[in-house]
């Protein structure tokens, strides 16, 4: 009896909700409740240590977005070296790392209790809003048992260097913009206290006095207060531009002006109290502003992912092993390569073979048998197999190392983001300049103050609030939204920058594909499925892939514990004998249908039993994401270095407008880069950081390499391709808010305008209506906000 | 009226007073993080567990 079978849906399972995480996904007949193996994990972590209130807290206060756990299988071991310690950590009892899949409260909590789950940490503390935590370790601890630990619990940590220089930097120019606040906010509820007065009536002695104290009270507020705003108009006129803060400027300076006429006339309107108030409105707002702004996984220093660790050195005499850092490694040193290990420099196989997965570097897809004399590079994975490498490149000159450091550079020369806001507020703030001057010299003959007056009130009602303010928020907002649907956006200019995207390219080994050998189909030969239970017991123990794809295939089905003897591998054969009877497992060869690879085939003695046809797997949701990407216009294109017939089989199988196979890094990069502002790209390994870093849009997938997380814009927090296409509803919905936002406040502006200029308003009536515009544009902003995250 | 001329400058120097604290208390850090505590301030007290105190801290269970 033979039937055939491929990778299908469970007819009849049902939508549950993981017990960890929270995502909903298909339980199959065996009632699975959690919906992948780290949340399963994880969950067994928490409760055998007694830390389950956590899912308790979870209830209480849900998270943004639902994370299925990732658990690394990065041991962190780079860690513990000196030269990280020196470099990375503060007076060496503190390290930051950036972790993954900080999104609640409870989240907080479980952190902060790492010391009960690891003796090397004393105490971890947690910065929600930049999603790292400083760990503090005790005295002797490793830091590498503590990232081990973090990773465990499911944060996927990340060194972060928080005491450096710039970051110190960062921290002193954020306090004194928090003083600057609160002077601003102090000054202005006092000078209201008195400005109630005045509006009151209050005159002779009292009022005159009470409008000293407010100019008193507003000195500190309009000099060291709008200090940012001074200087920032400063710059942009030295270099004859305008920017926003000219008009703001402008604002202040007449308001003062007047004020000052006024006070020392004892007569006339006083203006302190709104110009204070402007100046507070505008420093709250843009400080709030940029503390969304996502910036500590950044492109610097790209290298370090490669450059740090340690190795284990053969000394001269061929057998004693050291321990040292990757850094150290000179030419025609000699290392042992365990399996399941990074291959730490470019060099020569001096003894042994094994199995190297290159993808990250190439793309290319199958692992690779290599012996004696075979070239690897560093970055690539040594799958199976001990064997030594004869260095030949010093790991900074390393081919990795130089499309790292390329990576680096294509950042800092990111096609130029052309602001919406500069562009439209340039044009508005120079228009009104004009007509301010216009109505000045208008009556700068007959009636100086009258012009004065109309100008001053054009110039405060116009201010151009909206670019200033509402503007970022939406892109903030923006991104707090795609926060929820688990997109980590580094910053709000990425939003607009989408919305000049017309291609979007994909890598395939990672991206598009699952970049790991599973089974897409078997044939099964035999009626007795419990002969299976010898195939689990001779692939157990196994590191190979086809080993661990093999045993996948059959995890489902029920099968007896069986005893196997005698287990080896001859001429590529596993084979291995059990009552008596040899079974083995053969390599059939390259199949050439679709993108099957190899198929290997079970067998009792010399009969087949079943035959296994394994690849590297397309991701289920690969296809719905193309096609809603596709749907939207956007031009598709699979940029691969694997090779053609396997690239062009998988573009064709998935609707890919164009295929390009067999591409280096430094191709990609280039194409990257020829297109400029249309293009974004989509990928996952080493090889693809310079394209991620060129493009104006980089996105990288869960699970890539350091490289690429800290190279893209965009970092996808869950293993789900469609969060793409959320990712480009959101940028529209922002620009259509941001351009109703604008119509609205343009036509404000003219019409407040024109009865300024008109002199039909007080310069009073227009330091009250300037909030109210901004206000209405803010509160509009806020809405939009609301409904992305809710709505979509 | 004339108790204005007194308590008028009294507030003043009540609200400076206030803005030097802010001042120094920006200074030290507290104000580094604002988002984190807002969390913390929902976990109530029934969800500490005790924790190991520093110094009789050995090596806990290793991950």
């Amino acid at each position: 009896m033979t039937f055939t079978a491929g990778p299908s849906a469970d007819a009849a399972s049902l939508l549950t909700v993981c017990v960890h995480c929270g995502t909903s996904f298909r339980a199959g007949s065996s009632g699975e409740r959690f919906c992948c193996h780290g949340c399963e994990t994880v969950h067994q972590l928490l409760t055998t240590a007694g830390l389950d209130d956590y899912y308790r807290l979870r209830e209480i206060s849900p998270p943004v977005c639902a994370l299925p756990a990732k658990v690394s299988s990065e041991s962190f071991a780079f860690c513990d070296d000196p030269e990280v310690i020196r470099k990375y950590s503060r007076n060496e009892r503190e390290m930051d790392f950036f972790v993954e899949g900080l999104n609640c409260s409870a989240c907080i909590w479980l952190l902060e209790r790492l010391p009960l789950l690891c003796g090397d940490v004393e105490s971890v503390e947690v910065n929600f809003a930049k999603s790292t935590v400083r760990v503090k370790r005790v005295d002797g601890g490793s830091f590498a048992r503590a990232a081990q630990a973090l990773n465990r619990i499911g944060y996927t940590p990340h060194l972060v260097d928080e005491s450096g220089s710039q970051e110190l930097l960062r921290k002193r120019e954020r306090r004194r913009e928090l003083i600057r606040i609160g002077v601003a906010a102090a000054c202005t509820g006092n000078i209201m206290i008195f400005s109630v007065s005045l509006y009151g009536g209050a005159d002779a002695f009292i009022g005159q006095w009470f409008a000293w104290l407010t100019a008193v009270l507003a000195a500190p507020v309009l000099t060291y207060g709008a200090w940012p705003f001074y200087r920032s108009a400063y710059q942009a006129l030295r270099a004859r531009t305008l920017n926003l803060d000219v008009p703001i400027v402008a604002a202040l300076i007449a308001g003062v002006v007047m004020s000052a006429w006024s006070l020392t006339l004892g007569e006339g309107a006083v203006y302190f109290d709104s110009l204070s108030m402007l100046v507070f409105l505008l420093l709250s707002s843009r400080a709030w502003l940029k503390n969304l702004q996502q910036t500590h996984l950044d492109a610097s220093r790209l290298e370090d992912s490669l450059l740090l660790g340690t190795v284990e050195r053969l000394a001269a005499d061929g057998r004693t092993r050291e321990k040292v850092s990757r850094l150290s490694l000179q030419v025609d040193d000699f290392v042992m390569i365990a399996p399941d290990t990074l291959i730490p420099a470019d060099g020569v196989i001096a003894h042994g073979h094994g199995l190297v997965q290159m993808s990250a570097l190439t793309g290319e897809s199958a692992p690779v048998d290599v012996r004696e004399g075979d070239v690897v590079f560093a970055g690539t994975q040594n799958v199976d197999g001990e064997w030594v490498l004869q260095v030949k490149k010093k790991v900074a000159d390393s081919r990795l190392a130089r499309l790292l450091r390329d990576a680096e550079i294509s950042s800092r020369e990111k096609p130029a983001l052309i602001r919406f806001a500069d562009q439209v507020g340039r044009w508005f703030v120079g228009v009104v300049f004009v007509l301010a001057l216009l109505v000045v010299a208008r009556f700068a003959l007959t009636n100086p103050s009258e012009g004065f007056a109309r100008a001053l009130a054009l110039v405060i009602v116009t201010c151009p609030c909206v670019f200033g303010m509402a503007i970022p928020l939406s892109l903030s907002l923006a991104v707090k939204a795609a926060a929820r649907r688990g997109l980590l956006i580094k910053n709000g200019d990425v939003i607009e920058r989408l919305a000049a995207i017309r291609k979007v390219y994909f890598d395939k080994t990672g991206t598009v594909t699952e970049a790991a050998l599973s089974c897409v189909g078997f044939q099964i030969c035999t009626g007795d499925l419990s002969e299976f239970g010898v195939l689990r017991a001779l692939e157990k123990d196994q590191e190979h892939p086809v080993a661990v794809a093999l045993l996948r295939a059959i995890e489902a089905l029920d099968l007896p514990e069986m005893k196997v003897s005698n287990v080896r591998v001859e001429d590529g054969r596993l084979i291995g004998e059990c009552g008596g009877i040899e079974y083995s497992v053969r390599a059939h060869g390259l199949s050439d249908a679709e993108t099957l690879r190899m198929s290997y085939g079970f067998y009792r003695e010399n009969e087949m039993l079943a035959r296994f046809d394994l690849g590297d797997r397309v991701r289920e949701d690969a296809a719905e994401a193309l096609r809603s990407l596709r749907a939207r216009g956007l031009e598709t294109v699979l940029l691969s270095g694997d090779r053609r017939s396997v690239v062009e089989t998988v573009g064709r199988r998935l609707g890919f407008t164009l295929v390009n196979a067999e591409a280096t890094p430094e191709h990609k990069r280039e194409l990257l880069r020829a297109d400029g502002e249309r293009a974004a790209m989509i990928g996952d390994g080493a090889n693809d950081a310079s394209a991620l870093a060129a493009a104006s849009v980089g996105i990288a997938v869960r699970g890539s390499m350091e490289a690429s997380l800290r190279a893209a814009d965009v970092y996808l927090l869950k293993n789900d391709l469609r969060a793409i296409d959320d990712l480009f509803s959101i940028a529209r919905a922002t620009r259509r808010a941001i351009v109703r936002n604008l119509l609205i406040s343009v036509s404000f502006n003219i019409c407040a305008g024109t009865l300024a200029l008109t002199g039909h308003m007080h310069p009073l009536w227009a330091a009250v209506l300037m909030p109210l515009s901004s206000l209405t544009v803010l509160i509009s902003s806020l809405v939009t906000g609301r409904r992305l995250e809710t709505g979509k | 009226m004339n108790i204005v001329y007194v308590l008028a400058p009294l507030a003043l120097l009540l609200g400076s007073g206030f803005a030097i604290s802010y001042i120094v208390a920006t200074h030290r850090g507290q104000f580094d993080d604002l988002e984190t505590p807002a969390h913390r301030m929902l976990i109530d007290d029934e969800f500490d567990t005790p924790k190991i105190p520093a110094k009789t801290a050995k090596k806990g269970p290793h991950l």
